[in-house]
């Protein structure tokens, strides 16, 4: 006897790991460091320095 | 920069700034830092929650139901700081794509009001464009607009 074996549906849920930082410093320091992250490999002639 | 904000305190060199998020009978103590990248002339900003314990959460999410009033602050300290630094930018992105987008929505709301004073670009894809809203960015620039000689 054939058994039809469904596929269990997989919930994915999105989550975010939760940043403890001991202090504000801590979490600014690495806030910056984030953010150098993002920008690496900017295109920099298309940042705006002045209006 | 008429929505309603939080009273806030600042540090002696304009980097810190705190505040009390107060709604719904329950108190956060917030804290908004801006910090020197590698980066010229830029910081990056941290809204951080500040718990209990004294260590702090960027991504706690106390549920206080003021976000917009809490964004509408960080913007008025990002004016109080830029103010003290004119020709720096302050560079931010979102702990994840749902507070990106938060602070997506809050700062086109305060800046729409302000657009004389403030030059915002997205960052998308490798490349700085003029803010344009609708467009879901990975992280946001902004400055004060130079005087014109």
């Amino acid at each position: 006897m054939k058994t039809a074996i469904s596929p269990k549906k997989q919930v994915v849920t999105k989550t975010e790991t939760p940043k403890t930082y001991k202090s504000g410093k801590a979490a600014g320091e690495a806030k910056a460091r984030q953010i150098e992250k993002v920008f690496d490999g900017a295109d920099w002639s298309t940042f705006k320095k002045q209006d | 920069m008429d929505s309603p904000y939080y009273t806030f305190t600042a540090s002696d060199d304009a980097t810190v700034f705190w505040f009390e998020s107060a709604n719904n009978d329950k108190i956060v103590e917030k804290e908004v830092r801006y910090t020197a990248t590698f980066l010229p002339d830029m910081y990056s900003l941290a809204l951080l929650d500040v718990l209990p314990d004294g260590t702090v959460s960027d991504v706690s999410r106390p549920r206080q139901g003021d976000v917009e009033k809490v964004l509408a602050t960080v913007i008025q300290t990002i004016h109080t700081f830029l103010a003290t630094r004119p020709t720096a930018t302050v560079a931010f992105a979102g702990s994840a794509d749902a507070r990106t987008r938060l602070y997506q929505i809050a700062t086109v709301r305060e800046l729409s009001k302000v657009e004389s004073m403030f030059v915002l670009q997205g960052y998308l894809n490798g490349t700085f464009e003029n803010f344009v809203p609708g467009i879901i960015y990975a992280a946001f620039a902004i400055r004060l607009k130079q005087p014109k000689p």
